[in-house]
């Protein structure tokens, strides 16, 4: 997760805490994902214990994390709810609410973060109204991007997600090709998209924060604006098209290649263009260096017995091994620490020989580099879908590792 | 832009005042090529004519698997434009491959990795289906 919404995810948890402690026999939190577990560890750090993690993923009700049950959302029907609190941290708040709603469910629900300003299932005057200054927003925005860039085809890469960029810019010039764009200018949000989209040799880019990229996202559908693409497998929710993955399969690359930019399937995906000396080599040993990658920002992540038995056994065959972080993470017992930017971090695992990550983003930004690389997946199914996480993700040319879940009492995904 | 405005005022003014929101599932048709696998998929799985309401500016067949209200073109225009301005709601089912504005179900089908039934089946009716 990053740091903005944590703080965001903090702050709202903080201010309920009184109530929490006091007003509310039974705490639920709706929908199981890393940010689940994060949100648990800090309500026990209160003393605040969760009763239950709703889910409406079959493949995850029966599993558990720290000893708290994933069940089937309608477990609400089975408490007092005249003191009970359903906790949601996930961007389809509004869907939750209205299926709580339907089970018939009377307790407090509390929203944790904002995650999407898209939806909100209300035509009140006061809503919409809030919506309508919204898209006038986002039409302000776009007037202004078009003020700087008035012939650019817009290519809109609307997530804070590295993974998500890589593959958006990655077959980018395969769709420019096919569409016969010369002009074209690259829209992402702040800070390591932003890197991602510079790897890729682009110059016209525009950086957003959060909201601002939402609002211009609404106003580019709003107003039927034409010279652009949203540059996205899920976003936005007029889309629709992961809706495909429920019954049948496209892999995550190929969510770029066909649904996104409408390629063939001899469509190339290019490597980044720039390459960056590693600078900081002496800190590495060429060729005898493993770095691992073990944090993740939807996927689950795995035990850290598991990271420290891969450290043991690479250090037994001589090789330095180090942990590659940001921000407040914290490296592998045993490693050392590396704070690798993105525009190093090829040339890095290149000159250290072997890198070894859990399913990321930053897996895919490697996607091409030459040295010896392994995924881990962690064993499980992909969001609402029935497909197994590594064949959504699968990264062809990796060596994998499938994390089997021993103990049933330890979710997944 | 005024016109865009308009057009969803007279969209939620519409759905408000015709208590749309009774029922569970709201299909809009947007053309009429593809109301046949629609109507024939509906039917297959016996939808509720008290749970699903189809909205058209086109004559459709009349079922005992969907209530039917007829509307304006400018109503329907105004109502994808107000879905277009956020998710007002999550009951509203577009029948469409590229509306709203910029969808890319069309791709699916541009590159063959998708059927139109497909797309009917499993994106566009997935939820109201069985």
């Amino acid at each position: 997760l990053n740091s903005a919404y944590k703080s965001e995810i903090k702050a709202n948890i903080n201010s309920l805490i009184d109530r929490l402690k006091s007003n509310f026999k039974t705490v639920f939190i709706f929908g199981h994902c890393k940010m689940t577990e994060e949100i648990i560890n800090y309500l026990f750090t209160y003393k605040i214990n969760v009763l239950a993690i709703l889910d409406n993923n079959n493949s995850k009700q029966g599993l558990a994390y720290e000893g708290i049950p994933i069940k089937h959302p309608s477990a609400v029907k089975d408490v007092d709810n005249s003191c009970s609190i359903v906790l949601i941290a996930n961007r389809f708040y509004s869907q939750m609410v209205e299926q709580l709603r339907r089970l018939g469910y009377k307790g407090e629900i509390g929203k944790l973060i904002d995650y999407n300003s898209f939806a909100e299932y209300s035509l009140s005057e006061n809503v919409f109204n809030k919506m309508t200054e919204r898209v006038k927003r986002g039409m302000v925005k776009l007037n202004d991007i078009r003020c700087r860039y008035p012939i650019e085809h817009l290519v809109i890469c609307p997530n804070n997600a590295l993974g998500d960029v890589y593959w958006a810019m990655s077959f980018l010039p395969a769709y420019r090709k096919k569409r016969g764009i010369a002009n074209y200018a690259v829209v992402t949000v702040n800070g390591g998209c932003l890197e991602v989209v510079e790897m890729f040799g682009v110059t016209s880019i525009i950086s957003l924060n959060r909201s601002e990229m939402d609002e211009l996202v609404q106003a580019l559908i709003f107003t039927h604006e034409d010279n652009h693409i949203l540059a996205h497998h899920d976003i936005p929710y007029t889309d629709n098209i992961i809706k495909y993955l429920n019954a049948h399969f496209l892999s995550f690359i190929d969510y770029y290649r066909y649904a996104v930019y409408g390629l063939s399937a001899d469509a190339r995906a290019v490597p980044p263009a720039l390459s960056y000396e590693f600078s900081d080599n002496e800190r590495l040993v060429k060729g005898k260096t493993v770095i691992l990658s073990p944090y993740a920002k939807s996927v689950v992540e795995l035990p850290e017995s598991f990271w420290e038995s891969l450290v043991e056994k690479y250090k037994k065959e001589g090789y330095l091994v180090c942990t590659n972080i940001a921000g407040d993470e914290l490296p592998v017992k045993g490693t050392e620490e590396l704070r690798l930017s993105l525009s190093q971090i090829i040339a890095a695992v290149e000159y250290a020989g072997t890198f070894i990550g859990i399913r990321n983003g930053l897996c895919d930004v490697l996607y091409t580099a030459k040295c010896h690389k392994i995924v881990v997946f962690p064993d499980c199914v992909y969001s609402t879908t029935p497909h197994k996480v590594e064949e959504f993700f699968d990264l062809p040319g990796w060596e994998k590792i499938i994390y089997k879940i021993k103990d049933e009492n330890e979710g997944c995904l | 832009m005024d016109a865009l405005f308009n057009s969803i005022i007279s969209a939620r003014t519409f759905w408000l005042n015709n208590n749309i929101e009774q029922y569970e599932h709201i299909m809009l048709i947007t053309r009429t090529d593809i109301v046949k696998s629609i109507m024939l998929l509906l039917s297959e799985n016996e939808c509720d004519k008290e749970l699903l309401l189809v909205l058209s500016e086109f004559e459709i067949p009349m079922s005992p698997y969907y209530s039917i209200l007829y509307i304006s073109k400018e109503i329907a225009e105004g109502l994808i434009t107000l879905y277009s301005m956020y998710e007002f709601t999550n009951r509203l089912v577009i029948a469409s491959f590229d509306l709203p504005h910029g969808r890319k179900l069309q791709n699916l089908l541009d590159c063959r990795v998708a059927t139109q039934e497909e797309l009917i089946r499993d994106v566009i009716l997935e939820g109201l289906l069985e």
